[in-house]
């Protein structure tokens, strides 16, 4: 689910922004369209072992469990798919500069480009575990695996990996959100900042994901933590800023004093009503991440139903209610008629909301007390055990609530083109305006390379002892366990 | 009247300021736990071969469990495999030094001790080592935390603390469940 | 930059300049609030959970 509603969405988000930000056509409209096959080829490969019993080994794999080669090679066919959209991406992007010389490129592109740059880093590290790795294994061409090593590597995808997810939302605060209330970006250049500080300091922090593993010393840990620390530095930025530019549309508004112009917002607009939401959830999602971070604080909640609980607001909650909301914008364009029915629109936001909030609440105090994840039964006749009872069901009704709300996401869609009575033909999707349209950019923020270079000396800081050192310690290696035999 | 295209760059930099020095705060805080109360993620990096650790060295069958060394040091070594912990309980003192010492011979197992903050990933090549002090007596979950395959869910151990009165090792310094 | 047909005409600058004079007090005020709570938090769970349950490594 993590890879494939993600990368799915990403892909046809980008085109979308592609085409509508930069108003030219996509570059080679049929490599997009190999990527799609691909990833929906590598998708079925997937399932297809998951479900069959022959890949219980997870997303994140945990070798020395090995499952078939099926799932690998499905996995790996999804990522070249990726890989075919960010170079699409990069190509739509100089394009648009050589006919536009000296001109800004538009942020949402600009974004946009920057996420597939940040995407084609994190997944070096898993395409080389994957394949110099567990594949070799699975084949049964190697029969043991170092398992620090491929921790390590996994590591380095890990983090950047919820950075890819969650840039689309934060595309939508920045450029979307704003219009969509009638206001203006606060200001273009601290978004573009914002989207390099993400690249710089998404990547070099993957160990905070091993804070309690015995295979890397507590210096580099330590490095790690400090660059993750960083990383919260640039949600800290956007919230001032889309905040701001929100300010500006409940001012524009009529909005007045210190608070008026909350109230005076359209929240009656799914984007807008999508942007608070996901910021109510952000800062519980937030929460959660800051103590999953802060290093000895890590071995309270490592691996607890706090993680499940931290990924839920920040991801399922924060951003994959901008995801639909996004749908929500972009489709009337793409479907050449106005939404049938807003209100439905409103009503799916604000069940998946309520829902997520109630499913993940209790599991950060579950998590707290101890509750292990990933786990598919609890011994509730364990005394110890047995008070987690209510706070499960609790748990388990908002997860029924999250259920309706995705279908009643898929309807609101499909509803767009079963509905003959829909409206007038819409106009093209718009991208906000900054308050001082005019201001200059500087060179460095409207390309990357630049911050490749930062990127490539900060991963060379933070990760090439901790993977040279499994080649110069060369510790024992732990025999492969298939489980799709 | 135009306005001053400068002042919303100066509120994001007041912004910005503050931001970092709140994550300052946070950093300051982590960093003086770890060295002060020495509160610090488990990172030794201590390799055993996961093929022979059954078969002859420190974590023989013979060996798990708590043990008292002749300067009174208090170590309690458990082997995590699939899917049971080795032993199933283990007895450790209160208010006194424990370090406990995990290794796996299989796959990548993970625990923690329900309320404490031991916690840590079992990896197979390497022995996780974890100082800790109890200051209450009782029983303690100690659960697989990390998916090991489908009997995960059953694995589960126990750590049972008692007041140094009652914690008495044998002739050969050690001490088992069965007797408390 | 901003494509000119990204921009909506009745926003003016006389029209910005009319209505931000306050701006961006209520942005400081709401985010500040939100970011101290979430320090608020963290510290809460540093001094009452993980300190007590003491010293690892």
């Amino acid at each position: 689910m993590g890879y494939v509603l993600t990368t799915f969405f990403i892909m046809g988000f980008g085109y979308f922004v592609a085409e509508s930000a930069l108003r030219q056509p996509l570059p080679a409209p049929r490599l997009a369209w190999l990527g799609f096959i691909l990833g929906i080829v590598g998708t079925v490969m997937v399932v297809a072992t998951v479900l069959t019993g022959h890949a219980s080994v997870m997303f994140t794999f945990y070798p020395p469990l090995t499952a078939s080669p099926i799932f690998y090679l499905g996995l790996v066919l999804v990522v070249v798919g990726s890989w075919i959209w960010c170079v699409l991406m990069l190509v739509a992007m100089m394009r648009w500069k050589r006919a536009n010389p000296g001109q800004p490129v538009p942020l949402a592109m600009y974004a946009t480009a920057a996420n597939a740059v940040l995407w084609l880093w994190t997944t070096i590290g898993v395409a080389v575990e994957l394949l110099f790795v567990v594949i070799p294994a699975a084949f049964g061409w190697t029969q043991t695996v170092d398992v620090g090593l491929t921790r390590t590597l996994f590591s380095w995808t890990l983090h950047a990996i919820v950075y890819f997810w969650l840039i689309p939302a934060y595309i939508a605060f920045y450029t979307i959100a704003p219009q969509a209330a009638g206001g203006r970006l606060f200001s273009d250049l601290m978004a573009r900042a914002s989207f390099i500080l993400f690249l710089l300091c998404g990547l070099p922090v993957g160990l905070h994901h091993l804070f309690m593993d015995p295979e890397h010393s507590t210096g580099f840990k330590s490095i790690q933590m400090i660059l993750t620390v960083l990383v919260a530095v640039p949600t800290l930025l956007t919230v001032f800023t889309v905040t701001a530019s929100m300010e500006t549309a409940g001012r524009l508004r009529g909005g007045k004093g210190l608070f008026g112009w909350i109230g005076a917002l359209p929240w009656e607009r799914p984007m807008v009503l999508a942007t608070g939401l996901s910021f109510f959830m952000l800062w519980f999602g937030g929460f959660g991440g800051l103590i999953n971070m802060s290093y000895g604080m890590n071995a309270m909640v490592h691996n607890t139903s706090w993680v499940s609980a931290h990924f839920h607001m920040i991801f399922g909650g924060s951003v994959v209610i901008m995801y639909f909301a996004i749908a929500y914008h972009i489709w009337p364009s793409l479907a050449g008629r106005a939404a049938p029915s807003v209100a439905l629109q409103r009503i799916q936001l604000w069940l998946w909301a309520v829902g997520m909030m109630v499913m993940s609440m209790p599991w950060h105090w579950l998590g707290l007390n101890g509750q292990v994840r990933r786990v598919a039964q609890f011994d509730y006749a364990d005394p110890s055990m047995s008070w987690w009872t209510p706070w499960m069901a609790v748990s388990l009704a908002g997860g029924f609530v999250l259920v309706v709300s995705a279908a009643l996401f898929i309807w609101n869609l499909v509803s767009f083109h079963v509905e003959r009575s829909a409206g007038v033909y819409p106009a093209p999707v718009k991208y906000a305006t900054a308050l001082h349209p005019d201001q200059p950019v500087p060179a460095a923020l409207n390309g990357f390379a630049l911050w490749n270079v930062f990127v490539l000396i900060l991963m060379a800081a933070a990760y090439s002892y901790p993977i040279a050192q499994f080649f110069i310690l060369n510790p024992p290696q732990a025999v492969v366990h298939r489980v799709d035999r | 009247m135009a306005i001053d295209p400068l002042s919303n760059a100066r509120s994001e930099r007041r912004w910005a300021f503050a931001m970092v020095g709140a994550a300052m705060m946070m950093l300051f805080a982590i960093v003086w736990a770890s060295l002060s109360p020495h509160m610090n993620p488990p990172s030794n990096i201590e390799n055993v071969d996961p093929n022979t650790l059954h078969i002859a060295g420190e974590f023989t069958e013979d060996n798990l469990g708590t043990q008292v060394d002749a300067k009174g040091r208090v170590t309690t070594r458990i082997v995590t495999s699939q899917f049971s912990f080795a032993p199933e309980c283990v007895v450790v003192p209160q208010d006194m030094q424990v370090t406990f010492r995990f290794v796996s011979p299989d796959v990548i197992h993970g625990l923690l001790v329900v309320g404490t903050n031991i916690n840590t990933m079992v990896v197979p090549g390497y022995v996780s080592q974890v100082h800790t002090m109890f200051d209450k007596p009782g029983d303690m979950l100690m659960p697989c935390h990390e998916f090991c395959g489908l009997g995960h869910s059953q694995m589960v151990a126990h750590v049972r603390v008692v007041p140094i009165a009652d914690f008495k090792p044998d002739e050969n310094g050690r001490v088992a469940c069965a007797e408390h | 930059m901003n494509n000119p047909a990204d921009t909506d005409p009745d926003i003016t600058d006389p029209t910005l300049a009319a209505h931000l004079d306050e701006a961006p007090s209520g942005a400081f005020a709401l985010a500040g609030i939100a970011v101290a709570l979430l320090l608020v938090a963290w510290a809460i769970i540093y001094l009452f959970v993980f300190l007590p349950r003491g010293p690892v490594g």
